[in-house]
């Protein structure tokens, strides 16, 4: 400091000033849970389910166990399709009876919705029985934090909302009940599940093409 | 080189060296009356500059301007006679006044950016002869050093280079579809044409969002790869969450480096530089490179073929924050101290920024960023316009920029930012950092284009700063971060409220809440910042500097960070830039005002959109402001740059826009 106080300096600045108020405070938010909407909302309608069975098996990510998977259903859905529409934000996680499903594809405006839910193989059939199955869109979240309780509390809530097995659609496409078989995740995109998007969902053709790469 | 080896010349070199200063710029229709700039583009003025008043030496002094090639400086400093890019040497005669008497156009016509070459801009430097011997020798003056050209002319990197394709560089590309036969392990990669001949090439990474597509991304894979780099955009596991998908990363990263033979017949191999590594990321993508980096600080296993040293650069695309600051002692979000870049659209209707979503709040990601920050946001850009997948924008709200404006702006800043933060390339420092309204690539759009506003944020990582006022390790408004007092006119001090940048309800509308339209904080974040608003009346802030903080000789800028606030009616009584000024003093009352309008930019109104609320305007946009401290010193001012005793913000009629309320944050003194 040469010759002035830096406050008489700045006092000189302007005729008047005060010392400004005091910090606000107020306390942080908390992360707010996710919206439920209207959710659960069973307006599910089965086109076409197609049983598979890998050689080798893959890990389903869309719940938090991420069990190892090497057969279940690819199934064709009719719903609503602000449900089905893709968002980076929360999604409805979509439920088969006791298991979360993967969504395999993502309908802008069709509601046609390919999914992927894992069940086991007894006997040479997946043990599925879809006519005797709830399939619903359960309360927002990310997929792989939903775990076996949670989903127990979704299928509960379902119930009490009403939801019952699935219904077949008007346009609806019997399936074999033999499996069809893949080696590898990888077979099982690339055939059965890109050829069930292209005749479902032709508009997602980059989606097609690019399960196709091999 | 010419006729003698360079270790010849440089032992003949005449020993004294020469005074440097800057010189090379552009002309302002106010004080400081000249901005000093490190880049030009192709064909635009250049101006030169000298000052008397602040630099005697150069009064009424006759020069010879010479402008040389950079790489040959070393020549001329050797005793290779003198001999300008531009022709002929430009004759100029100082007098006694400041810049605004002694500024000259250059023809700078013949100078050329770079051209077969990937490295932007090409480094001329200007060297002002005063003994008139066509020599350079101790009595000349240079801008430029043996590190640096005293500037650089930079070619057009935006526009397309060859009918019919994507590509904006020298070098054709190469696309190839790889499948790594696992789940989720599909990938898109574009590389030069001519690899084979180039060496390793840094590898640029790009993880696309949920219901995206890893094909997406042509706009930046053949935009990069014609300049030299290895893009590789991967699909990508995001419906289960962030998790999946900064696996989804990680593995395709590691597959690349380790499985290269197999792609393309083994066209890669030899090529891909694993130590220079860009993840760029779109919304949930956006967010999973941020929490992939976080894994490898932890020590993730999965990457085997890289460490987390070789991650050079994070960008997210308009990302989610799932995970938030994280919680219950995990981690959230946070990139750590690696450069991060983040692109924001104003109209997402995705990752929208409302108050009432926490995790489609863009601008936290970057908050809880440690090292280098860069923000880019475009009004009227939507989600969707991030990718070229055609479809839907995702986008509300006026005046949509769609993929046609949106991706060459991405092309104007993705390149400058690879090249100067992987290869500190000083040609692209000023596409980062000069307001858009002033200065953007050629073949960007241009300012008149409608609907095109592009907001940038730079903020130094912390060796490159010292802070002056954070407004948030010192709560008191009173007293800033550094320890000084801050003082407020009698009618601006009742109006400061510092606290956490967050909106605390769920709506943009005008509410009382001091933090309306504040997004830059979500739950747990501490990023804090300070509001203000003056009204028909001259008001100023001043933030004292400590004892032994005073001497500023060593930084090169004064910057800091401000936004209009939404929708307020001091905002809405005034739509367009907002203007005030920044004013430095030293003890012996010296002061030295600067409009920050006097550069071409201003702080940007908000994006008059709608919904989240009643009214019009989105989240509070921020942009930086950076001021080069010896402009505070031009055409006389007896400002001492080594005892700066405040800095003050003035605001008011006689000081810019009469009416006005914002955000100010990152009260900052910064050494580039």
């Amino acid at each position: 400091m040469k010759k002035l106080a830096v406050v008489a300096l700045l006092a000189l600045l302007v005729v008047g000033f005060s010392v400004g108020r005091g910090l606000a405070s107020r306390p942080q938010q908390t992360r707010a849970p996710a919206p439920l909407s209207s959710l659960p909302d069973g307006r599910v309608e089965l086109l076409e389910a197609v049983p598979f069975a890998l050689d080798t098996p893959f890990v389903h990510e869309w719940r938090a166990e991420k069990p190892e998977v090497s057969a279940g259903y690819l199934l064709v859905l009719k719903v609503p399709p602000e449900l089905a529409r893709p968002r980076q934000t929360y999604e409805a996680v979509l439920y088969v009876g006791d298991q979360t499903a993967e969504r395999c594809n993502y309908p802008e405006e069709s509601g046609i919705l390919v999914a992927l839910v894992p069940a086991p193989l007894v006997d040479g059939h997946v043990d599925l029985d879809l006519a005797q199955t709830p399939i619903w869109f359960g309360a927002l979240e990310l997929p792989e934090r939903v775990d076996a309780p949670r989903i127990a509390r979704e299928r509960a809530q379902a119930l009490r909302a009403g939801i019952g097995p699935v219904k077949r659609g008007a346009r609806f496409v019997a399936a074999p009940a033999a499996p069809a078989f893949a080696r590898d995740r990888g077979e099982l995109e690339a055939t059965y599940l890109a050829d069930l998007i292209e005749r479902w969902s032709p508009e997602e053709s980059d989606l097609v093409s690019g399960l196709r790469v091999r | 080189m010419r006729a003698l080896p360079l270790l010849l010349l440089l032992l003949a070199s005449p020993a004294a060296a020469q005074a440097t200063r800057e010189i090379a710029g552009k002309p302002l229709g106010r004080y400081p009356h000249f901005q000093f700039v490190t880049s030009f583009n192709e064909g635009e003025p250049i101006d030169l500059a000298f000052d008397p008043r602040a630099d005697p030496y150069l009064a009424k002094r006759a020069l010879e301007i010479y402008v040389v090639a950079h790489e040959e400086l070393p020549e001329f400093r050797a005793g290779r006679k003198l001999e300008s890019r531009t022709g002929k040497a430009l004759a100029v005669r100082l007098n006694l006044g400041g810049v605004l008497e002694n500024t000259f156009r250059l023809d700078g016509g013949p100078l050329r950016g770079g051209a077969a070459t990937t490295v932007l801009g090409r480094g001329y430097d200007v060297i002002a002869d005063v003994n008139h011997n066509a020599r350079l020798d101790a009595p000349d003056v240079i801008d430029g050093s043996d590190a640096r050209a005293g500037f650089y002319v930079v070619q057009d990197f935006v526009s397309f280079k060859r009918e019919g394709t994507k590509e904006t560089g020298p070098f054709s590309v190469v696309e190839t579809l790889f499948f790594a036969g696992g789940q989720f392990q599909r990938q898109d990669i574009y590389y030069p044409a001519n690899i084979a001949e180039l060496g390793e090439l840094p590898l640029v990474v790009i993880s696309h969002g949920n219901g995206h597509n890893y094909q997406w991304y042509d706009h930046i894979g053949y935009h990069l790869a014609s300049w030299g780099y290895v893009v590789m955009s991967h699909s990508n596991n995001t419906g289960p969450g962030i998790d999946t998908a900064s696996t989804s990363t990680l593995r395709n990263t590691n597959i690349l480096l380790n499985r290269t033979v197999e792609v393309d017949g083994g066209a890669l191999v030899g090529h891909i530089d694993r130590h220079h590594i860009v993840w760029i990321g779109h919304s949930r993508g956006g967010e999973g490179v941020v929490w992939a980096y976080r894994r490898m600080l932890n020590g993730d296993p999965i990457p085997t073929a890289y460490g987390v040293g070789d991650i050079r650069l994070v960008s997210s695309m308009a990302p989610t924050d799932f995970r938030g600051s994280g919680f219950g002692g995990v981690f959230g979000s946070d990139v750590g101290a690696v450069p991060y870049h983040l692109w924001t659209g104003g109209s997402d209707n995705d990752v929208n920024g409302c108050a009432n979503c926490d995790i489609c709040q863009t601008f936290h990601l970057l908050e809880r960023a440690d090292g280098l920050r860069l923000s880019t946001s475009l009004h009227g850009a939507g989600h969707g316009d991030f990718h070229d997948g055609g479809g839907s924008s995702v986008a509300a709200g006026p005046c949509l920029l769609r993929r046609d404006l949106t991706h060459p702006i991405m092309r104007g800043y993705l390149l400058p930012l690879v090249q100067f933060v992987l290869d500190g390339n000083p040609a692209c420092r000023d596409f980062l950092t000069r307001q858009y309204e002033e200065f953007r690539p050629l073949g960007a759009p241009a300012l008149d284009t409608p609907c095109v506003s592009v907001d940038l944020m730079f903020l130094d990582e912390p060796g490159e700063r010292r802070v002056i006022d954070d407004f948030q390790s010192e709560p008191a408004v009173g007293r800033s971060s550094s320890g000084g007092e801050v003082l407020a006119s009698a009618g601006l001090a009742p109006t400061l409220v510092e606290g956490r940048l967050d909106d605390i309800n769920a709506s943009f509308t005008e509410s009382g809440d001091p933090m309306n339209g504040m997004t830059l904080a979500g739950p747990g974040d501490p990023s804090a910042g300070l509001v203000l608003e003056w009204s028909g009346a001259d008001e100023f802030l001043s933030f004292e500097l400590p004892a032994g903080q005073r001497d500023l000789s060593g930084f090169a800028r004064l910057s800091f960070r401000a936004a209009q606030v939404t929708r307020d009616a001091l905002t809405r009584a005034e739509l367009g830039d907002l203007d005030f000024e920044v004013e430095l003093a030293d003890s012996d009352l010296h002061r030295s005002t600067i409009r920050i309008s006097a550069y071409g930019g201003g702080i940007e109104e908000p994006y008059l959109r709608g919904g989240c609320g009643e009214g019009n305007g989105w989240g509070n946009e921020f942009e930086s402001v950076r001021i080069a401290l010896d402009d505070f010193r031009r055409d006389g001012s007896a400002l001492d740059l080594t005892d700066v005793v405040a800095v003050s913000f003035l605001f008011g009629p006689s000081h810019g826009s009469a009416d006005g309320r914002i955000g100010l944050d990152e009260l900052v003194l910064t050494r580039d």
